[in-house]
């Protein structure tokens, strides 16, 4: 029995690759190959960032008679990466999963059900744990440092740091499945935004002091390993199973069966109850306020609006401009005296710099614009919706308009806050900063227009899963890379210019030539684009 | 209230609506059967200005939906088969979004919107959001959201389909109040019943062609709709 319920499940983890999440179909062989390849660049590009890592620490730390301690870092790392890659399937799976009602109601001993299901989780696991287990044993045999038996070991270790990736994932997507049932939909979005931001913030917080932590790992080798050794027990033991110590090995291997069997028995306990359990949120009880009735435009505004901050996915994705530019105005006010610093180099380097810092922040200012990219897939999101829109006495104009000017507020607020800010602390005059705040406008206006006419040309109204569109669209792609690219062309076109005007001058006419472009752009999504809504 | 002339809809070389001609009145509850794939819902669409045809014409109250759409789609109101209404809003700012648009004013909204959502016990579930509402109570906000605007038509998918007996047994009341106070409705149904009770005529669809209108008395002679129905598939196949 337990072999056909793993066999659905690893058929369920094979649909997300076989199957477009654009339309739910199986995906031709073209797109196969694809997909295949886009992975294995993935798993490369990620495995070839922890290759190098492993090749610093490596040889310095196996000298030194801590090779345990690199394997311990790598395992950690390693799990880590498992829990990442598990964490949402034991989720989604073991407490989420649709079909839980329907084979509880058949001849299945839950049990098998749940072992089955943790299966599915491990195979996530061991999938990301290889990422990180495989580049390092690579460097560690390359060097010359392990035979045949210490390789054998190695494989045993990753299957034991799987399984425990396992262990934890499922104790926090347990933990994750108890919060989200007692909480309201805003208040998880509101959690899963902070984390999002949180997490994105402390990546790049890491990736530009990774460096300095490789060096502080190579120089207080001796320190963090008689911490670990004291403190992290486990680990100790799994660094030096990967060593071959074979009675490390059966301590590692021990503890870690030890917790799978605690948790598949709680949980198998248990297992009935989760899966049938309901969301227990309080329901929000309607209570009587006086109505207002409004304009066309302010509820196609509002509609838009809630659709915006009603999904994390497309807040963070498309919105994520804004949030630099009030990172950006906070940071400027709070580091003034590092920008000041900063001038005074660029000034020393290139004398006159300071008279470009107008056209530089202006460029600046565009390329964080172009992470914000709401009405890109603003019209895809309609989805099956559509019909809403489309047999109401609303004009498609009035429609669009509303997508664009949510896109203009919602970038040009904190990009004004910005501009503020920076031109307080770098001493720009009003008259700059105006300007400066002119072109960003504009910039912003044929921002949302490039956007909506690229999603009225390319459409997807039949996704199952709105991340599709959101995330992996065209128009979205295109809408991003081809602001970047407005920037670079005006950059090169200043670059041509340069003798025959000022910078003030250049900005002047970059202003004028996005004014342009965003009227005539605005005209087509009038006269052409509004017929192509109607007909969607 | 409704005149649809010659209409002719084709998806690639399949016509999906072939020549259809048929005439709504004021006061009139008018049926739409066929059986699935039999041009109803297109030609549904077509009426509420979703879908362009490829010739013919479609008058609401005088007006041509392809000359003046937006005059057209404020005298009516459309329930689609399957409500796919906006998730992320709760039902009472959907209706007040839908409010907005048909301009419905403060007042009056105010007075249909409780009027109707106490008649379809949907009051204490406004506050909840849509995404939590099953395929019924998603019926019944659409239902509510096509009357708070007073439609001189509504035009209707399978407007039964999910709705439990007492919901269903109140849209039957209020189709027929709108129509004894000037209204019209065109609805299309599977339930040869329910259609056979509520519809003062109908119209028999198949392959996109009219094969039978009339009043139900016309239609039907002394047989059941049922039959009559069964027996003009055969013959017409």
């Amino acid at each position: 029995m337990v072999k056909v319920l793993v066999k659905k499940q690893i058929m369920e983890l094979g649909a997300f690759f076989y199957q477009s999440a654009k339309k739910g179909k199986r995906r031709s062989r073209g797109s196969l190959i694809m997909y295949a390849l886009l992975m294995v660049y993935v798993v490369v590009a990620i495995g070839w960032m922890f290759y190098l890592m492993a090749d610093m620490l490596c040889e310095p730390l196996v000298n030194a008679g801590l090779g345990w301690l690199f394997f311990a870092i790598v395992g950690l790392m390693a799990i880590v990466a498992g829990v990442f890659g598990s964490i949402f399937t034991a989720y989604s799976g073991l407490y989420r999963a649709k079909d839980n009602e329907l084979l509880l109601s058949m001849p299945v001993k839950p049990s098998a059900l749940l072992l089955a299901r943790m299966t599915s989780i491990f195979v996530m696991s061991f999938d990301f744990t290889l990422v990180v287990m495989v580049p390092s044993m690579l460097v560690y045999h390359l060097k010359g440092f392990g035979g045949a038996g210490t390789l054998v070991s190695q494989i045993i270790v990753t299957l034991l740091v799987s399984l425990f990736a396992l262990v934890l994932s499922c104790v926090l997507g347990w933990l994750m499945g108890l919060i989200s049932a007692h909480l309201k939909g805003s208040v998880k979005r509101l959690i899963s935004i902070v984390v999002t931001l949180g997490l994105l913030g402390g990546y790049f917080y890491v990736y530009t002091k990774v460096y300095n932590y490789l060096q502080l790992i190579l120089i207080n080798g001796d320190k963090i390993g008689s911490t670990v050794r004291k403190a992290l027990f486990p680990v100790y033991h799994l660094g030096l199973a990967c060593e071959g110590k074979a009675c490390s090995l059966a301590i590692f291997a021990g503890i870690v069966i030890a917790l799978f069997a605690l948790v598949y028995f709680l949980l198998s306990a248990s297992f009935i109850k989760i899966a049938i359990a309901k969301d227990t949120v309080a329901k929000a009880r309607y209570e009587h306020k006086a109505m207002k009735a409004g304009s066309q435009l302010g509820a196609l505004f509002k509609k838009e609006a809630k659709r915006f901050t009603g999904s994390t996915v497309y807040l963070i994705n498309c919105g994520l401009g804004s949030v630099a530019f009030l990172a950006g105005a906070v940071m400027a006010v709070t580091k003034s005296d590092y920008l000041h610093q900063l001038m005074e180099m660029l000034n020393q380097m290139m004398p006159g710099a300071d008279s470009l810092i107008l056209l530089a922040l202006a460029g600046m200012l565009g390329l964080v614009t172009a992470m914000n990219d709401i009405t890109s897939p603003s019209v895809s999101l309609e989805g099956k919706n559509i019909w809403i829109l489309q047999s109401m006495p609303v004009s498609a104009w009035t429609v669009l308009k509303a997508k664009l000017l949510l896109h203009v507020l919602v970038t040009s607020v904190p990009a004004v806050i910005f501009i503020v800010s920076i031109s307080v602390v770098l001493g720009i005059s009003p008259v700059e900063a105006v300007l400066v705040g002119l072109f960003e406008l504009l910039f912003i206006v044929l921002g949302a227009a490039v956007g909506l006419a690229l999603n009225l040309k390319m459409p997807n109204l039949n996704w199952v899963n709105e991340t599709v569109v959101i995330k992996q669209s065209m128009a979205v792609l295109i809408a991003i890379f081809g602001s970047w690219l407005e920037v670079l062309v005006l950059g090169g076109l200043y670059f041509l210019l340069r003798n025959l005007m000022t910078p003030m001058a250049f900005l002047v006419l970059a202003t004028f030539i996005i004014a342009a472009a965003a009227c005539l752009l605005l005209l087509w999504l009038r006269k052409r684009g509004t017929k192509i809504f109607a007909e969607l | 209230m409704l005149r649809i002339e010659h209409l002719t809809k084709q998806y690639g070389e399949k016509k999906a609506v072939d020549d259809l001609s048929l005439q709504i009145k004021p006061g009139e509850i008018y049926g739409f059967i066929g059986h699935n794939g039999a041009g109803k819902t297109t030609t549904i669409k077509a009426c509420c200005g979703i879908l362009p045809f490829d010739s013919g014409e479609i008058y609401i109250g005088g007006k041509s939906i392809k000359e003046s759409p937006l005059e057209c789609k404020s005298m009516l109101a459309y329930i689609p088969d399957n409500p796919d209404l906006y998730d992320f809003m709760t039902g009472i700012q959907y209706l007040n979004f839908v409010a907005d648009i048909f301009g419905v004013s403060a007042s009056s909204r105010e007075e249909l919107i409780h009027r109707y959502a106490d008649t379809f016990e949907l009051t204490a579930d406004l506050a909840q959001p849509i995404s939590a509402y099953s395929h019924g109570m998603k019926q019944k906000l659409a239902l509510i959201s096509a009357l708070i605007h007073e439609p001189k038509l509504i035009i209707m998918d399978e407007p039964f389909v999910g709705l439990d007996p007492k919901a269903s047994h109140q849209l039957k009341e209020i189709m027929r109040t709108i129509c004894d106070e000037g209204g019209a409705i065109f609805f299309s149904t599977h339930v040869l019943e329910v259609a056979e009770k509520l519809c003062d005529r109908i119209a028999i669809i198949k392959g996109g062609r009219l094969i039978k209108s009339g009043t139900m008395d016309e239609v039907r002679g002394d047989e059941s709709l049922e039959s009559v129905f069964l027996e003009l598939e055969e013959n017409h196949g």
